[in-house]
């Protein structure tokens, strides 16, 4: 190792490593699933929504009569005997 | 980044990248530390192509990865040796050549790691923002250095 040539060689037989063919598809295959578990920002536009959309059902439902349509049915009934 | 771009990228950036960690870790770790850039390079949101290419981003990351790796208790270097441990099926040599590597100091460590990586020194130029001349004469003081320690743990 003292000698200039064989410290040379030591760095070349280093730099010759390679990592397995199986190594190199496992951190392609890594790529892949790490891009199923990544959420779109879209998702989160989307969930935003839906719950916007569930909330104000309910408040229009909490807000407005049942049915409405009873108490107009009532007053065309009341004119209709007045004008009978 | 998409994870497309990032897998193209694999065969040409994996084994520089996987020898650059190997000269300072063992290979099981080399080789988590190599798949920990690819997966940061998709996730991080920092790459502007108009600001550098892929494959200088892609070795920021790394030297950042090794930086936060090497902090483990079992890459903190040791001078005190009668002969740097091996790994199963490792040449012994590289054993040594790691641990000699491990008692270098930035930035001649970041430089010297990539000169393992067999990275050019125009490439290593322009990956670290550094001038030819500063890499070179990093490489000239970090191969004395090594080969002091080589010897000294009689590796003759």
């Amino acid at each position: 190792m003292t000698k200039d040539k064989d410290f040379e060689q030591l760095i070349v037989d280093f730099q010759q490593q390679q990592p397995s063919a199986m190594r190199l598809e496992r951190w392609k295959r890594t790529l892949r699933s790490a891009t199923g578990n990544r959420r779109s920002p879209w998702s989160y536009v989307a969930a935003g929504l839906a719950a916007g959309l569930i909330l104000g059902v309910i408040i229009s439902r909490g807000l407005m009569p049942s049915r409405p349509e009873e108490n107009f049915s009532a007053t065309y009934v009341l004119y209709d005997v007045k004008n009978f | 980044m998409d994870s497309s771009e990032v897998g193209d990228l694999v065969p040409t950036l994996g084994p520089p990248l996987y020898r650059f960690f190997l000269s300072r870790m063992p290979p099981q770790m080399a080789d988590e530390a190599v798949q920990e850039v690819f997966v940061r390079m998709l996730r991080l949101d920092t790459f502007d192509e108009g600001k550098g290419s892929a494959e200088a981003f892609a070795w920021g990351i790394a030297i950042n990865v090794c930086k936060e790796i090497r902090r483990q208790p079992q890459l903190l270097p040791i001078d005190d040796v009668d002969e740097p441990p091996a790994h199963p099926g490792e040449d012994r040599r590289f054993a040594a050549l790691r641990a000699a590597v491990a008692l270098m100091e930035e930035p001649e460590l970041s430089v010297f790691q990539m000169v393992l990586a067999d990275l050019s020194i125009a490439t290593i130029s322009e990956m670290l923002a550094m001038p030819e001349g500063t890499v070179k004469s990093h490489i000239h003081r970090g191969k004395e250095k090594l080969k002091r320690t080589l010897i000294k743990w009689g590796y003759q």
